[in-house]
């Protein structure tokens, strides 16, 4: 049964049970995979998930119940669950809605081309051969087709859905030097749909990663300036973007404590949270509690300027929601999030950024980040790869390295910001972005 | 779950176009989340999982479709798409299921999904206390609880029909230490393949309240210095170095596609003598354990390195397909969504010879990993990395000053050949270990150990 019908029967039987205050949160995620090995297809899959969560308000605390069995005769447990729960619950009610929200259009309903998917991925191999013989017959790709709908139905009356879905292509390669030893690389990238995937340029940067690791070894342990490529500095936006959470800071989980309207970052940086950035798939026009979303700017020009909220976190701090309550799935909790959160790019080019650094290592990959790396702390030791920069220019490869450090310290030593932003728009609805940056000077582990 | 007569037809089904194989998962799934925290409930969750999926094998080839609820047209309708899926010409499969009936290994007395939620409240509160208890510079605690109640079944066109159920409860507890503008965090996280009477029988207080030291500890604490040197590794999740430096690389998905560096190697030395280590999926009421595979094979203890020596990789039916191994009960899922692969269960070295003491003893000047975080590797090249969330110099043979964390790195090929001493007190812990077909319970353990050269990625 579709939502709508399950969310009417739903309504119907908390009237008869004289059940006043509750929400329904709906999601639904399909996607459906194709994946090539050594120019063979060797995995078809598609999955259609479906589930709906049920708060329920009593004397004003939410409980949750979540079921994928969408069945009338689910109802009654499904109520008695989360009213059960609400209990114990934290303090709520159901929202009424915004006055407005920005007019999305629906995107167009996926095509799937299961013949133009397999050409993609069982050429893969081939193209990356011709463009280095040192790669290995072992080739992976694979492309993928995921879509998301979400819809908050509530005893306010409030009716809200929304949609979005993306194409993904990745590719994998192993590349072995003179003496045998391997090396291996991936890349991945997000589209709005197949017939703009790039699959060459896809496949080009998974060789350039490996091959241009070939030869690498480690640096003498110390103090180096370093720079983190784009891709490594969005990993570090990610990992610690929790910190800018309101309730992280009621909770005493983050340091940016006390903080607004003073300086957390260097006068470089300015970190924007956009729902409706252009290159995510998923924009939203309201948030995991209905509540209208919009851009804003959350560190400017150094300077903390708001912290992210959700509806619980605004009212104790007195102020309104930013539109950023984020559920992961219909069956997570809410929690906070940013929508595209990215550092705006800055005037110069890569190459102008490397010659500022003079003397760096430059970090191109890093790995571990659920263990190495603690927002609560802003303490970070990673597994990472990358380029010792000498006079300006990439002179040789490194690896088997640790960059340690602290990221409340970090962005206070950014020295200068590229023009380059990437965004990790595969990750779906809450993603990051950050162009290629320079910071003054991080611990180095090597040999 | 399904009735016998449906499941054969979707079996039936889904062989229609050629198949090799097919399979159908089955499950019923309810958890119980509740996060405790700033002395209240932040959130309760009641959660009610159901679906299936379907699987077939053609060659080595296979097609996986998944779908929620249990409802017969959309068990069919998952047949039929996986049967067009590889389709490749047409067969009259007739299937004949037989029930397949095995011990439980791990049976729990009370799960926490029948439990009320005021006596969850009341074992939070109770770790919460505990922890902001140990000192005034704990600034916050967060607890959670988490229950499983995990029903599965599986039908195969072997005719193979079993069904488990798995049982699960842990409470994670996270303490917080401040001071000025630092944070610092202690962990503990215990576990069990059992109901709540496992909260009974260990000392909930005492590990919110060692959570609690680890924090305080660690706030005044240095920082790690940076560079090679000889560390001891202390027991328990100790373990982590193993599952990262070498276990990923011995599950068969990554061997039988030649993208691990120990693919090739079974009977070769590949391990310093003092390692012997073991993947056992059948200790009872162990959180990593459980009495069939999600592929419906009776789990094993496999000795995985005997004296160093490659005895065994982790192998599921594809991968073993495509090496020509039987299963080793080792193929595991997330959940109904993910096919599943290869995985680790139980995984540790065996006790050894050396005492602790005289292992520090054996270190000159090094680091002592008391207590480690998680970790991740890369199986085609062997790098890795794992965290250590409280460790301590070593001066002079002894143990010395407390510093703060820093992740350990190497090739899982060398980094197995230098572990050169073995201690005798073995202790396994739990955690959650990520890969392609999601996140699973898995243990790790050792006893302590010596590594007599690692990269340790510290600040100093």
């Amino acid at each position: 049964m579709d939502f709508s019908q399950f969310s009417a029967l739903a309504a119907q039987y908390a009237k008869e049970n004289g059940i006043k205050d509750y929400e329904l949160y709906y999601q639904t995620d399909s996607s459906d995979q194709l994946g090539a090995f050594s120019g063979e297809i060797d995995r078809m899959s598609g999955a259609a998930v479906e589930g709906v969560s049920v708060t329920c308000f009593v004397d004003g605390r939410g409980g949750s119940a979540s079921t994928e069995n969408l069945t009338e005769e689910e109802i009654p447990a499904l109520f008695a669950r989360a009213a059960e729960a609400a209990k114990f619950g934290a303090p709520g009610c159901p929202f009424s809605g915004s006055e407005s929200y920005e007019a999305l259009e629906d995107p167009e309903t996926v095509q799937t081309d299961t013949a133009r998917e397999k050409e993609l991925i069982l050429s893969a191999g081939t193209r990356a051969q011709k463009l280095d013989s040192r790669i290995e017959k072992g080739v992976t790709a694979g492309v993928a087709v995921v879509s998301i709908r979400r819809a908050i139905a509530n005893s306010s009356g409030l009716f809200l859905s929304g949609s979005g879905g993306m194409t993904v292509f990745s590719a994998g390669v192993v590349a072995k030097d003179e003496n045998g030893r391997r090396y291996n690389g991936y890349s991945v990238q997000a589209y709005r749909s197949l017939s703009e995937v790039d699959a060459d340029a896809v496949v080009r940067r998974a060789v350039e990663k490996t091959v241009s690791q070939i030869g690498a070894s480690p640096v003498p342990s110390g103090k180096y300036p370093v720079i983190f490529d784009a891709s490594q500095m969005t990993q570090l936006l990610e990992i610690f973007s929790s910190a800018f959470s309101a309730r992280q800071v009621q909770e005493g989980l983050s340091l940016l404590s006390g903080k607004l309207n003073q300086p957390v970052a260097s006068e470089w940086v300015t970190l924007i949270d956009d729902p409706f950035y252009p290159g995510n798939f998923f924009p939203a026009a309201f948030d995991a509690e209905g509540v209208r979303t919009y851009r804003k700017n959350i560190v400017e020009n150094g300077l903390l300027k708001t912290y992210f909220y959700d509806r619980s976190a605004a009212e104790k701090d007195h102020t309104e929601s930013t539109g950023n309550a984020y559920r992961e799935s219909y069956d997570s909790p809410v929690s906070i999030a940013p929508f595209t959160f990215y550092m705006k790019p800055g005037t110069m080019s890569r190459e102008e950024l490397l010659k500022k650094a003079g003397r760096a290592v430059m970090i191109t990959f890093m790995k571990g980040a659920h263990a190495g790396a603690n927002a609560v702390t802003g303490d970070f030791s990673l597994e990472s790869k990358g380029f010792l920069v000498e006079d300006g220019k990439i002179v040789r490869p490194v690896e088997e390295i640790t960059v340690a450090g602290n990221f409340y310290r970090l962005l206070k030593d950014i020295t200068a910001v590229a023009n380059d932003l990437e965004v990790n728009a595969e990750d779906g609805m809450s993603c990051c972005g950050a162009p290629t940056v320079l910071v003054s000077s991080l611990a180095v582990a090597g040999n | 779950m399904i009735q016998t007569n449906i499941l054969e037809a979707a079996l039936e089904t889904a062989m229609s176009t050629g198949a090799d194989y097919a399979e159908i998962f089955a499950e019923d799934t309810t958890s119980g989340y509740l996060r405790f925290i700033g002395d209240g409930v932040r959130d309760v969750l009641d959660r009610h999982s159901v679906g299936v999926g379907v699987r077939v094998f053609r060659g080595l080839q296979y097609a996986y479709i998944s779908s929620s609820g249990l409802a017969p047209e959309s068990v069919m309708r998952a047949a039929k798409k996986a049967a067009a899926a590889i389709a490749s010409g047409q067969e009259d499969v007739q299937i004949r299921l037989t029930p397949s009936c095995h011990p439980d290994l791990h049976p729990a007395l009370r799960p926490g999904s029948e439990l009320p939620l005021s006596e969850k409240v009341k074992l939070a509160r109770r770790a919460y206390t505990a922890a902001r208890a140990y000192s005034s510079e704990i600034g916050q605690t967060s607890v959670d609880l988490l229950d499983y109640n995990r029903k599965i079944l599986i039908a195969t066109s072997d005719g193979l029909l079993t069904t488990d159920s798995q049982v699960r409860s842990r409470i994670k507890i996270s303490a917080v230490a401040t001071a000025g503008n630092e944070n610092q965090v202690g962990y503990n996280g215990p576990g069990a393949m059992q109901g709540y009477e496992f909260f009974d029988a260990i000392d909930v207080e005492g590990a919110a309240r060692d959570a609690a030291r680890q924090a305080v500890t660690m706030l005044h604490a240095g920082y790690c210095p940076a560079g090679r040197m000889p560390v001891a590794i202390d027991n328990g999740f100790g373990g982590v170095i193993f599952h990262e430096a070498c276990g990923h690389s011995l599950e068969a998905y990554a061997v039988s596609r030649g993208l691990s560096e120990f693919a090739g190697k079974l009977g070769q030395k590949v391990a310093s003598d003092k390692v012997t280590a073991i993947d056992d999926g059948t200790m009872p009421g162990r959180w990593g354990s459980t009495n069939i595979d999600d592929e419906g094979t009776p789990t094993q203890k496999r000795v995985l390195i005997e004296n160093g020596v490659l005895k065994s990789y982790m192998v599921d039916k594809l991968s073993g397909w495509r090496m020509g191994l039987p299963s080793t009960g080792s193929s595991r899922r997330q959940d109904y969504t993910f096919a599943p692969v290869s995985r680790m269960s139980n995984t540790y070295i065996a006790a050894g010879n050396d005492s602790d003491e005289a292992i520090i003893r054996s270190i000159g000047n090094g680091l002592y990993a008391k207590k480690l975080g998680g970790g991740s590797v890369n199986p085609v090249t062997g790098e890795f990395n794992f965290a250590v969330n409280e460790g301590y110099l070593i001066r002079g043979g002894e143990i010395a000053e407390p510093v703060r964390g820093a992740s350990l790195i190497g090739k899982g090929s060398e980094v197995i050949r230098n572990i050169d001493m073995v201690g005798k007190n073995l202790r396994l812990e739990e955690g959650v270990c990520g890969a392609s077909s999601g996140s699973i319970p898995t243990d790790v353990g050792q006893p302590m150990i010596r590594v007599s050269e690692i990269t340790v990625g510290g600040r100093e």
